[in-house]
């Protein structure tokens, strides 16, 4: 194998073990792809030819050059098209093959593949593609050797900086002139690349494969290839590095991203609303609940009844009243005066007792009326209740976080049973009597004759005044006047038995007032145990009520929290994930950007050192590389000879930019080639350069079997190797 | 004394201070340090805001909140709503500015010693009134005294040493090409006569290679930045331009970036001849435009005193040598500007003349509220402050609110004897309790030209909480300032 390749190829297999180790995801995946793709083509030996047509070459003559070389041979529609024509292997693959298209894809022919071909890419539109970053990038990662067809316009700015770019890329061109005096193409390639060499006449009217290819020495080939590898290494170190800094700068930002995305969910859930609701639905059902316990106080403080429980009492009439008869001594010695005849004559004590029927009724009209007033107030306490679920249910949308679990509460009933239980425990119990006394004839007629006798005994006495002191005639007049007496006493009498009915009525009415106020005392007492009972049980329905819907919000309260907890944990969770892989990620990247620029300060060491042995070659008379021809390196035309000084000014140019190049790198590092393996020293490295410009029956260290199996892949050389010029 | 000033363009907003000799001249990017130049762009999510290249990042991997507000220069005169927030907020280029503002103000002053003040650049062509909401909105949102200085005045702060004369001037801005004839004079600036071809704005130039690129990448089945709104493609552009405007001398090397998609590498590479060749194509008429220009305002090129070309290092080299020639001037006269010009100017300017005072002394327009008719029949307008009243003005109302419908309470104050479709909306809240509430509302228009409401309610006499206020333009809601301080503060 070539040194040069052994060394690129080494180099190649360090940098696919730097990505192998650092680098993740697609951009792995990419970067590997195409390091096995060099390194494929290292090994096999294989080169990537790019054909640049200049000006004066027709469509003719290009599908001409590229006969052979595809599967299906090029039309000159697809030659004389726009874009890029590529013939090969391409990633990726377009879907589109089309002449419009700005890349075409035609299969590499087996015998193109035989000869040491990887793939020809066909600048169609020379402008087009030299204008265009991406197809102009594609031509930088899969040349190897540039053939020139043609003649070009020194002028034209665009071809010269697209050529100088190829030039940095791949050293060797082949220039195919067209005409026999070659144009100014030739003294283009002459200060551009370092190696040049002008195809022979006959290959004009040849295919690549037949006419150019063959003129192209195996050694010049393994030279093109491993500067192109080298090159193309380079450039991949540097997209390498690229893409880390990108990546680095896109996990600094998702880092920052994670952070603010979990900020804007905590923004978003609205959890931190929670308390503030919960506690405004609070604040609403506590206002509803201490109106509902001032009517209540208000209730309480009227009675549940609603009229005054004295008109209860005050139904007991008169013919309610039992007269309970207590016999007198005089009824007891002779019951004979019980008798009929002798009733109305003596007088009766009677006790006076409330009829217990009456007294029952009293109590039905008593429970009646709790009964229709707890209706009444239950129904009122129910209608308040669905008020407050009316409210909480159409102020919904002012708490979304418990506006579901507030719409389906179930509000308590007022068990009217347990108001039941409570009215049937009232009991009334009445112990209220009088006495009544209806007096006798006898006694009425002894209070008239007391009357009489009053008024006797008044007169008697007048009259005993005058006698003393006057006439005593006034006396006997006096006297005389007692049978009048008699008569008072007798009127008197009459008088008694006529108001006696309504005497006994008045004291009977009298009576019954003193009998009222004893049952409304009796009313008084159960009523007003089971007016405590009811308020008692009101107050428990307005309290679970409240107790109902603070269960309700407490609930969402726990379940929001708890879910806000689990969400946390989650999060938490992911959060330490994603953390773990960013800073894993983090990690490598950090690591290869400081591995690729060593791998690129080693790589650019390493071109350095191959450009300082290939001038050193070059200025030797004569070597067994190959590389340089067995004659002195003069031009064979005329035209060649007589170069012109723009072509001086371009190699100038050309030179004082690889100066400039060199200048910009950093100081000389160990290489990083292999960046497991132990550093070289700059006297090691030196030994090893040395080592590897001697002859090819040295053996190289670097080369493996594999390349040196690569290596020894017959090569087609025609037995007249023809004259070519090489420049360096 | 240090100033900081920002010049807003369509694709990129550019800084400058001035003053203070321990701080940088630009601001630089505090998403992408190593940039300096951050682009005009915010995303806003429910996360909040980014800008620059944060939101290229974010609008990258947009969540479907996602919403993409780029600035339109030519939506900042007409107040056009360039994007909706997902909090239903119309972000306009007004918005734009003073969020930019604020945000790399506040990046500033992390790092610098005193804040400086501030300063906006605004185009020439940027009315009184709307200088005067900018003014108003931008101090509102940071609290901190503002300076606004015209794109002409800025760029003659510093030409100003040439002295006085006519001047032609072509800047190569991001949504067009002006061409404009500058009469400095004892230290005053007046436009002339101004050009604009719209088609030669950078951010054309952009749609095209963005356009290109695409279809190239398309061709190979691949997708290549779609929108542009990226962090790959702005990079990509500032590296072409910062390649592109590298001295042709040191003989730049061109760029590569990798370009990877679908788990394949390819490789970009930046063909600055072919690039350069395109811009000397695409500007070549700018020296036609020129001569147009002086050719209508009757000037000789011979008699210009300068010609300045405000553009990119790269852009500028080849306008001012195209329009030079074609004109005759003198290389001597040709000065080339970068585009930050403006900023560094704006805030020189800034630093002479001292922050600005925006007021007004009466009202523009009368201001009303939407009550009951007095027949009872349908709405009218009742005017609190009528057209042309002497400001601060002053108008207080009550309103009955239902706090068993809802907890917050919106007012709406609508213009009176003017065209304008303007209203001011302003939410209080939250009431607490039940039933309903009379609040009292009191309305202050002051010199600022800055509308207070406030609300007090008449159980307690406690005044509620103003939480959001806004204007609204057609029945949209601007994002206002307590809006922007939000997202400021994200």
């Amino acid at each position: 194998m070539e040194p040069t390749i052994g060394l690129v190829l080494t180099q190649a297999k360090a940098l696919r073990q730097l990505c192998s180790d650092n680098a993740h995801g697609a951009a792995r995946d990419a970067f590997l792809a195409r390091l096995d793709d060099d390194i494929e083509a290292l090994y096999s030996g294989t080169l990537g030819v790019t054909v640049v047509p200049l000006a004066g070459v027709d469509s003719q003559t290009l599908s001409r050059l590229l006969s052979g070389l595809a599967t299906v041979e090029p039309t000159s529609e697809l030659v004389d098209s726009s874009g890029l024509l590529t013939i090969g292997y391409h990633r990726p693959s377009p879907a589109a093959t089309g002449a419009r298209s700005a890349t075409r894809v035609l299969p590499l022919a087996s015998d193109a593949a035989r000869a040491g071909l990887r793939g020809v890419n066909l600048a169609v539109s020379v402008h087009e593609v030299f204008s265009s970053p991406l197809l102009f990038g594609r031509l930088i990662q899969e040349t190897d050797l540039l053939v020139l067809v043609g003649s070009a316009a020194k002028e034209d700015e665009v071809l010269l900086a697209g050529l100088a770019r190829l030039a940095e890329q791949c050293r060797f061109a082949i220039h195919l002139a067209l005409t026999e005096t070659p144009g100014s193409a030739e003294t283009l390639v002459k200060g551009l690349f370092r190696d040049w060499q002008a195809a022979p006449a006959e290959a004009t009217t040849k295919s690549l494969l037949e006419g150019v290819w063959p003129t192209v020495t195996p050694e010049k080939r393994r030279e093109a290839l491993g500067h192109g590898g080298l090159a193309r290494l380079g450039l991949h170190a540097d997209l390498l590095a690229k893409q880390v800094q990108s990546e680095l700068a896109d996990l600094k930002f998702r880092q920052a991203e994670f952070t603010r995305f979990r900020r804007g969910e905590d923004v978003a859930d609205g959890s931190a609303d929670l308390r503030e609701q919960a506690d405004a639905l609070k604040a609403s059902i506590d206002q509803w609940l201490g109106g509902r316990k001032d009517a209540l106080a208000l209730t309480a403080a009227d009675g549940i009844l609603p009229f005054d429980p004295r008109l209860l009492a005050n139904r007991l009439e008169v013919h309610d009243l039992i007269h309970r008869e207590e016999k007198s001594a005089a009824v007891i010695k002779y019951p004979i005066l019980n008798a009929r005849f002798f009733h109305p004559l003596v007088s009766h004590a009677f006790t006076l007792l409330p009829d217990p029927a009456a007294i029952s009724q009293i109590q039905t009209r008593l429970v009646s009326a709790l009964e229709s007033q707890v209706r009444s107030d239950s129904d009122s306490l129910s209608q308040h209740a669905g008020e407050l679920a009316d409210s909480m249910r159409r102020t919904g949308e002012l708490y979304p976080l418990f506006a579901g679990a507030l719409s389906s509460v179930r509000l308590p009933l007022l068990l009217k049973d347990k108001v039941a239980r409570t009215l049937e425990g009232v009991e009334l119990e009445v112990e209220a009597e009088d006495r009544f006394v209806q007096e006798g004839f006898f006694k009425r007629l002894m209070e008239g004759r007391m009357v009489a006798s009053m008024a006797f005994s008044f007169i008697t006495m007048s009259a005993g005044i005058f006698v003393l002191f006057g006439d005593p005639s006034i006396k006997r007049g006096l006297m005389k006047f007692s049978g009048v007496i008699v008569i008072m006493m007798v009127l008197y009498f009459i008088f008694t038995l006529m108001i006696a009915g309504e005497e006994e009525k008045k004291e009977l009415e009298e009576k019954l007032e003193k009998i009222r106020g004893q049952i409304h005392q009796a009313v008084m007492r159960p009523l007003a145990k089971a007016e405590q009972a009811i308020m008692k049980i009101y107050q428990e329905f307005i309290q679970e009520v409240k107790d109902t819907y603070l269960t309700v919000i407490e609930g969402v309260t726990k379940v929001k929290v708890a879910e806000k907890a689990r969400i946390a944990e989650t999060r938490k969770r992911e959060d330490e994930l994603q953390k773990a892989f960013l800073q894993r990620r983090q990690q490598s990247s950090v690591a290869l950007t400081q591995k690729v620029p060593q791998f690129i300060t080693g790589l650019d060491k390493t071109r350095t050192e191959l450009d300082k042995q290939a001038a050193g070659t070059a200025a030797a008379p004569a070597t067994s590389t190959g590389l340089r021809p067995a004659t002195p390196a003069t031009p064979a035309t005329p035209a060649a000879a007589a170069a012109p000084s723009a072509a001086s000014a371009a190699v100038a140019a050309a030179q004082e930019r690889l100066a400039a190049l060199r200048a910009a790198k950093p100081p000389t590092e160990p290489s990083a080639a292999a960046p497991n393996a132990k550093p070289m020293t700059v006297a090691e490295r030196l030994a090893a350069l040395k080592a590897r410009s001697a002859p090819p029956a040295t053996p190289v260290p670097t080369v493996t079997a594999e390349a040196a199996v690569a290596a020894t892949t017959p090569a087609v050389t025609p037995a007249s190797q023809p004259t070519s010029e090489v420049k360096s | 004394m240090s100033v900081f000033a920002i010049h807003v363009g369509n694709l990129h907003v550019r800084s400058a201070f001035h003053g203070s000799p321990d701080l940088p001249t630009v601001a630089e990017d505090s998403g992408e340090p190593q940039r300096f130049l951050a682009p005009s762009i915010v995303t806003i999510d429910s996360g909040g805001a980014q800008f620059g290249y944060s939101a290229l990042m974010c609008a990258e991997a947009a969540r479907p909140d996602t919403t993409v507000w780029r600035y339109r220069r030519a939506g900042l005169a007409a107040r056009e709503v360039g994007a909706v927030d997902w909090n239903g907020r119309g972000l306009s280029a007004e918005a734009f500015t003073a969020y930019a503002l604020g945000k790399l103000d506040s990046d500033a002053r992390i790092w610098a010693p005193i804040p400086p003040d501030m300063a906006l650049v605004v185009p020439d062509e940027t009315t009184p009134a709307t200088r005067l909401r900018l003014a108003s909105l931008v101090v509102e949102t940071t609290g901190r005294p503002l300076t606004i200085v015209a794109e002409s005045d800025a760029l003659m702060r510093l030409v100003e040493p040439t002295g006085d004369g006519d001047f032609l001037v072509v800047s190569i801005d991001d949504d067009a090409t002006r061409v404009r004839l500058l009469r400095q004079s004892g230290g005053s600036c007046t436009v002339l006569a101004g050009e604009v071809a719209p088609d030669l704005g950078l951010e054309a130039l952009r749609l095209e290679w963005l356009q290109r690129w695409n279809a190239e990448a398309a061709s190979s089945s691949l997708s290549a930045f779609g929108t542009g709104d990226n962090y790959e493609f702005e990079g990509i552009w500032q590296d072409v331009w910062d390649c592109l405007n590298d001295d042709p001398r040191a003989k730049p090397k061109m760029p590569t970036w990798p370009l990877l998609r679908r788990s394949t590498l390819n490789a970009l590479t930046v063909p600055r001849t072919a690039l350069l060749a395109e811009l000397n194509q695409r500007w070549r008429n700018t020296a036609a435009l020129a001569d147009r220009l002086l050719t209508a305002s009757g000037k000789a090129a011979n008699g210009l005193a300068g010609l300045i070309v405000v553009a990119d290092r790269a852009l500028a080299r080849i306008v001012a040598g195209a329009v030079g020639s074609a004109l005759a001037i003198a290389e001597g006269k040709r000065l080339q500007l970068s585009a930050d010009a403006y900023a560094c100017g704006g805030a020189a300017q800034a630093a002479l003349a001292g922050a600005g005072r925006f007021e007004i002394s009466e009202a523009p327009h009368g201001v009303g509220v939407i009550g009951m008719a007095k027949d009872g029949s349908g709405t009218t307008v009742r005017a609190l402050i009528e057209k042309g009243a002497a400001l601060p003005a002053t108008a207080a109302f009550s309103v009955m609110a239902n706090r068993d419908a809802q907890r917050m309470l919106v007012l709406t104050l609508e213009t009176v004897g003017s065209d304008s479709a303007l209203s001011y909306r302003f939410q209080f809240g939250p009431m607490l309790g039940v039933g309903m509430l009379r609040v009292n509302m009191h309305v202050q228009w002051g010199r600022a030209n800055r509308i207070v409401v406030t609300a007090t309610d008449s159980e307690s006499g406690l005044e509620l909480k103003c939480v959001d206020a806004v204007e609204l333009v057609a029945g949209k809601a601007l994002a206002g300032a307590s809006h922007l301080k939000t997202l400021l503060g994200s």
